[in-house]
């Protein structure tokens, strides 16, 4: 299990993971079910009618897609972001007018923070749909990474970090909080994480802290180091801010402009900083569920073992065989 | 700090998620509709079982697998297991995997924060449940769970068709899906057991017969989609008729008006080419109602077996099983399905009646009218009934009182599954 979250922390440092196998490794940042409804409202038109959906996503996003039975031929995309208030509004602004261009519109309640709204031509498809469903489908990644994507953008212009905007604190969890601190050639992401339960919280800390550990196998990784509770990093030292009872500790992720260069980077970077306690939380309970799996071979081969040793069972002719066999090959090893 | 916590787990939803033998539904309660349907399959590496520990493991070994349609997809590369056979869950390795994969890759929930709402079959073993409890409490950590028996799921989602006064959990459930059809009775909440009857016949049935049909009249359907073409015959055209003899004399009367055209096109040539769908547009349906048709092993018609279902049942709730009698599945979506089954049972329920009377009468008692309605609920969420049964009982105010609780497992253990209360809102 350590193995194995090494291995998870190394994928992560080295920003890939093996490619068109099933090991999910990372946590997508396409909401999937967002995607495949964008993606069949725009291909089948015969299909559009009165939609009211309300879809959740980790950190207690909410989406809601809406197409009223009026206008059949619009889809609303209006998505909830419990730190929304915590984010630069005029990075958010132009994030979403660069990224989604014509398609900004005004939110369905006050409960909603951005909304998207999707037009199609009347009973017709739209060209490039799965593209532009791939692309909806990353409306909170997109707008929760404002925290980080100004400064590195400016980074990776061969500025400095704080072009980008000055440190930021971000609450983004009831007790678990961001902080973002650009400087002049890095940026630097601290996490507080806490796991509810005290398994889980043990279990996260030996992830994590493997976090720091296979950055360091990896060449050219982000740096990430551990600090435990009771040493909390530098960035953290002016707020104050309390821990829960199963508060783990803090990472922290350096970024430098090498890890930013190109657009391709910078977009899967701002992907991994937004979902790591997703991430986190995954491999946790992958942990769990290898572990499981071990248990539950291991009973099994103990019952196995009961039952043959039970009188009546038919197997005395079987350990008679395995001790001729064993027999056989002690001969054999002397020869 | 930790009441804020509370608060913002406790507004969201719980997570419904309904394991059948051929498909999954998922999806956050509160919605109509499940926002994934996937095969409940999972695929891994050639030669290594899901959680094989005596095979030589690589790093990332437990988490190298494929669940859903991507699963059935690469089936000629990888092992495919079903965890689910017969309703029953029968591999835990693959079904705690494949959780995983449908709770962090599909629904995107935090398992903590979101309660789960799972489904299981009649006749179910208390043992699967806390099985089932045993990997949600402890491997995701979820604050509430409740499992709840499809058919009673079934009966709640028909509650949308009825006023809040008829609101019952006693009622006759027909089952039909891709593999078997059922007809489970419920009395108050509780699945009588030992008068659950199975019919062999349902969807694939049924698409095997269109394809026969179309196969024996020689329609011009290329080989390899001719599975395909018959299921979107069956789904697109089919209907239940009221007569058929009078039916086959229609199509004969007026062929013009009647046989439809299908068209389509060669997968290789692209060539297209065009069926003829003839009778076998209320033929199909028809094996509900005719068995004997397809299949000469099973020859009792749907109607006669729900019959038997409600006689076998304790006197006092055949009157209340007979009036409301509530389909689910996606084979009991052909047009008029209602209607015919209604008329059916109820002449068979009024023959019955009769007969007792002329008997009662022979023997010179007094004879008092009787009237014994059959009533079939029909409703526009029948495809993914228990789904939808699921996602609006989670729904509902107080049912988090009927959620077995996190803490509670900690406190007593797995054995708090064993009995899932039922649920009515009038409590």
């Amino acid at each position: 299990m350590a193995a194995a979250a090494a291995a998870s922390a190394g994928a992560l440092m080295a920003a890939s993971g093996p490619a068109g196998s099933g090991t999910m490794m990372f946590i997508s940042p396409e909401n999937q079910i967002v995607r495949r409804t964008v993606e069949r409202f725009a291909e089948e038109p015969e299909k559009r009618g009165l939609l009211d959906m309300t879809v959740h996503d980790f950190d207690g996003v909410k989406y809601k897609l809406v197409i009223d039975a009026a206008k059949p031929d619009a889809l609303s995309v209006n998505v909830s972001i419990p730190f929304f208030a915590h984010i630069a509004k005029d990075k958010v602004d132009a994030m979403l007018h660069a990224t989604y261009p014509g398609m900004v519109a005004t939110s369905a309640s006050a409960e909603y923070n951005v909304a998207l709204r999707v037009e199609a031509p009347t009973a017709a498809a739209i060209p490039d749909a799965a593209e532009l469903a791939r692309r909806v489908s990353r409306l909170a990644v997109e707008v929760a990474g404002c925290m980080f994507r100004p400064s590195l953008e400016a980074l990776a212009a061969g500025g400095a970090a704080t072009d980008g905007g000055p440190a930021s604190f971000v609450p983004y969890r009831p007790s678990e909080h961001i902080w973002v601190v650009p400087r002049s050639d890095r940026l630097t992401v601290v996490w507080s994480l806490e796991f509810p339960n005290a398994f889980d919280a043990a279990l996260g800390r030996v992830i994590a802290s493997e976090l720091a550990e296979a950055g360091r196998k990896v060449p050219a990784a982000p740096s990430a180091i551990f600090y435990d509770i009771d040493a909390p990093p530098a960035e953290t030292r002016d707020t104050a801010v309390t821990l829960g009872p199963n508060a783990v500790g803090f990472v922290s992720i350096t970024l430098l402009k090498s890890h930013v260069e190109t657009p391709a980077k910078l977009s899967q970077a701002v992907d991994k900083l937004v979902l790591l306690r997703a991430f986190l939380l995954y491999h946790i309970k992958a942990a769990k569920a290898a572990l499981h799996t071990r248990m539950r071979a291991r009973v099994d081969s103990w019952l196995q073992v009961l039952r043959r040793a039970s009188p009546g069972s038919g197997s005395e002719k079987a350990s008679s065989a395995i001790r001729k066999a064993a027999h056989a090959a002690i001969a054999a090893g002397k020869r | 700090m930790a009441a804020a916590g509370a608060s913002w787990a406790s507004s969201k939803p719980p997570v419904v998620i309904d394991n059948g033998t051929g498909y999954t539904k998922m999806g956050y309660s509160g919605n109509s509709e499940p926002s994934y349907i996937v095969p409940t399959a999972i695929a891994t590496k050639d030669g290594v079982r899901a959680g094989d520990h005596r095979a030589k493991r690589t790093e990332m070994e437990d988490l190298d697998f494929f669940i859903g349609d991507e699963a059935v997809a690469r089936s000629s590369t990888h092992a495919v297991n079903y965890p689910i056979r017969h309703g029953l869950i029968e591999n835990w390795d693959s079904m705690e995997r494949l959780w995983q994969r449908c709770m962090f890759d599909y629904l995107r929930c935090e398992p903590e924060e979101h309660g789960v709402v799972l489904t299981e079959p009649p006749l179910n073993p208390p043992e699967n449940r806390e099985y089932a409890a045993e990997v949600m409490f402890e491997t995701f950590n979820v604050p509430t769970l409740y499992i709840g028996v499809q058919a009673v799921l079934a009966l709640i989602a028909s509650w949308t068709a009825k006023p809040d006064a008829e609101h019952s959990l006693t009622g006759t459930v027909v089952d039909s899906g891709d593999g078997v059809t059922h007809v489970i009775p419920v009395a108050e909440g509780y699945v009588i057991g030992s008068c659950i009857k199975h019919i062999p016949l349902a969807g694939h049935d049924i698409t095997k017969f269109v394809q026969q049909q179309l196969r024996e009249r020689g329609e011009p359907v290329p080989p390899e989609m001719s599975m395909d073409v018959a299921r979107r015959i069956k789904e697109d055209h089919c209907y239940v008729c009221k007569d058929v003899a009078r039916e086959f004399a229609r199509f004969d009367a007026n062929p013009g008006k009647h046989f439809s055209k299908f068209e389509g096109r060669h997968p290789r040539t692209r060539k297209p080419w065009t069926a003829d769908v003839g009778y076998e547009s209320f033929l199909g349906p028809e094996l509900f109602f005719n068995p004997e048709i397809y299949s000469s092993q099973h020859t009792k018609p749907l109607p006669q077996v729900v019959d038997d279902a409600i006689i076998a049942c304790p006197i006092d709730t055949r009157r209340a099983l007979y009036n409301n009698v509530v389909l689910s599945g996606g084979s009991t979506l052909f047009s008029k399905f209602s209607k015919r089954l209604q008329g059916d049972v109820q002449s068979i329920v009024d023959q019955r009646i009769e007969a007792n009377q002329a008997s009662l009468a022979a023997r010179g008692h007094a004879v008092r009218e009787v009237k014994l309605p059959v009533n079939v609920v029909s409703h526009p969420f029948q495809r993914y009934a228990v789904w939808f049964g699921g996602s609006m009982l989670a729904a509902m105010p107080g049912f988090e009182r009927s959620c077995h609780t996190k803490a509670q497992y900690e406190e007593e253990g797995p054995r708090i599954a064993r009995h899932n209360a039922v649920f009515s809102a009038t409590m």
